[in-house]
């Protein structure tokens, strides 16, 4: 059930309703949120996002999207803080800080990303194939997907950080295909020592 | 149950959407014809054309749509401490003209959901009375199977009340939506939707948070 709302929730902060050439795609996308899966103990932290989490999500990328044509809008939920982007031309951009109440290994972040999390992250959309995986000296991951929605194809790219031990930051781009150098343009600005698996 | 669960979220999602029509009016004009023409005075007020509103509007007073903290903050506090139970999880999301809060329970089956609406160039009654029209509740309720206006009313103080009964997955659902003249600038709504049969519940909580105006 918390799938489904979280889901929902997800379908509410991507469904912004300005209409532009590729939102009607983006309108039905992104991104629904498995949920962190935890043995809570006495050293585990709440899953009750702090205004820490909150500023941290919201100056992430600092001032790269503070433009007119993108479009800002944050939720906060029990276990995470997201917050959209949304550009007029209909690109999206989409982060998650992710709460680990009891912290997180490699394996845990491998286990959270598995194939049927995918599924219900990308479940809006009406296909998705993902294309590359890869990750950097300090354990940045990043995963490149080709998506479909309303006949239209986009590249996605979704990077994971490790932020601090209780928190991984996600960070989704999804532009239409044939805007690969704008979309890099962004990926370089934001995760600059991996900005593609090419 | 599940799935009128999800179709409330759908309509959160919608009602997000729905914004601040003052600002919006492309979108009344991609709704569905409501199948509900209310037959109370709001009727009267419905049909009232759009330019009522947008002469009034004196853009030199206008200010930035943008919620502040201090939005968030009124919005998360409306409803007092009711909502700080186990029975119901919050969710909150800050748009670019709006504050909304969804306190959601899988036990008892309901939703509550509030938005803080920001009309920035405020408003007049004739305004909210064109904002929360028949079509409004077409999107309202647009993913429910069903949808019943069963009546409206309003304090002295301004405050209104709608009532509605919904269908979906063949449960009955009964609403509650109000409607607070907060600021000269803000408006508050807040939508209760409880099963039918949960009839001492949704009068406990509409006590708590509408003592004046539990129902019409």
């Amino acid at each position: 059930m918390k799938k489904i709302l979280f889901s929902c929730i997800g379908l509410l902060l991507f469904s912004a309703c300005r209409l532009s050439a590729f939102q009607p795609t983006l309108l039905r996308t992104p991104t629904s949120t498995p949920l962190v899966i935890s043995t809570f103990n006495s050293s585990c932290v709440s899953t009750e996002p702090t205004q820490k989490d909150i500023e941290r999500a919201l100056s992430f990328t600092e001032e790269l999207f503070d433009t007119s044509n993108w479009e800002r809008s944050y939720s906060v939920m029990q276990g995470r803080v997201a917050v959209t982007w949304l550009h007029v031309d209909g690109f999206l951009a989409y982060l998650e800080a992710i709460i680990f109440p009891c912290g997180y290994q490699e394996a845990d972040i491998d286990d959270y990303f598995n194939d049927t999390n995918w599924e219900i992250i990308l479940s809006n959309y009406d296909s998705y194939e993902m294309k590359n995986e890869c990750r950097n000296d300090s354990a940045l991951r990043l995963y490149e997907f080709s998506v479909m929605a309303t006949d239209v194809e986009y590249e996605m790219r979704y990077w994971v950080m490790k932020d601090i031990n209780t928190r991984v930051i996600t960070l989704m781009l999804v532009f239409p295909l044939g805007f690969e150098s704008m979309m890099n343009h962004y990926a370089d600005n934001i995760f600059p020592s991996l900005e593609t698996c090419e | 149950m599940k799935r009128f669960l999800f179709g409330l979220m759908i309509l959160f999602l919608i009602t997000a959407c729905s914004g601040n029509k003052a600002s919006t009016a492309e979108i009344p004009a991609q709704l569905p014809p409501s199948p509900e023409p209310l037959s109370s005075p709001l009727t009267q007020i419905e049909n009232l054309p759009q330019e009522v509103i947008t002469q009034e509007i004196d853009q030199t007073t206008c200010i930035s749509p943008a919620p502040a903290q201090v939005d968030i903050d009124r919005a998360l506090s409306f409803a007092g401490k009711l909502f700080d139970t186990p029975d119901w999880e919050r969710t909150y999301t800050v748009d670019i003209d709006k504050v909304s809060v969804t306190w959601y329970s899988e036990g008892l089956s309901s939703i509550a959901y509030l938005e803080a609406l920001i009309f920035p160039c405020g408003y007049e009654e004739l305004d909210l009375d064109y904002f929360f029209n028949v079509d409004n509740w077409a999107i309202v309720f647009g993913n429910y199977q069903s949808y019943e206006y069963v009546d409206g009313c309003r304090l002295d103080s301004g405050v209104r009340l709608y009532q509605f009964i919904t269908v979906d997955q063949g449960y009955e659902y009964d609403v509650h939506y109000w409607v607070v003249n907060d600021t000269a600038t803000r408006v508050i709504s807040m939508m209760l939707v409880m099963p039918i049969e949960s009839q001492a519940m949704i009068d406990e909580f509409s006590y708590s948070l509408f003592p004046q105006l539990t129902e019409c």
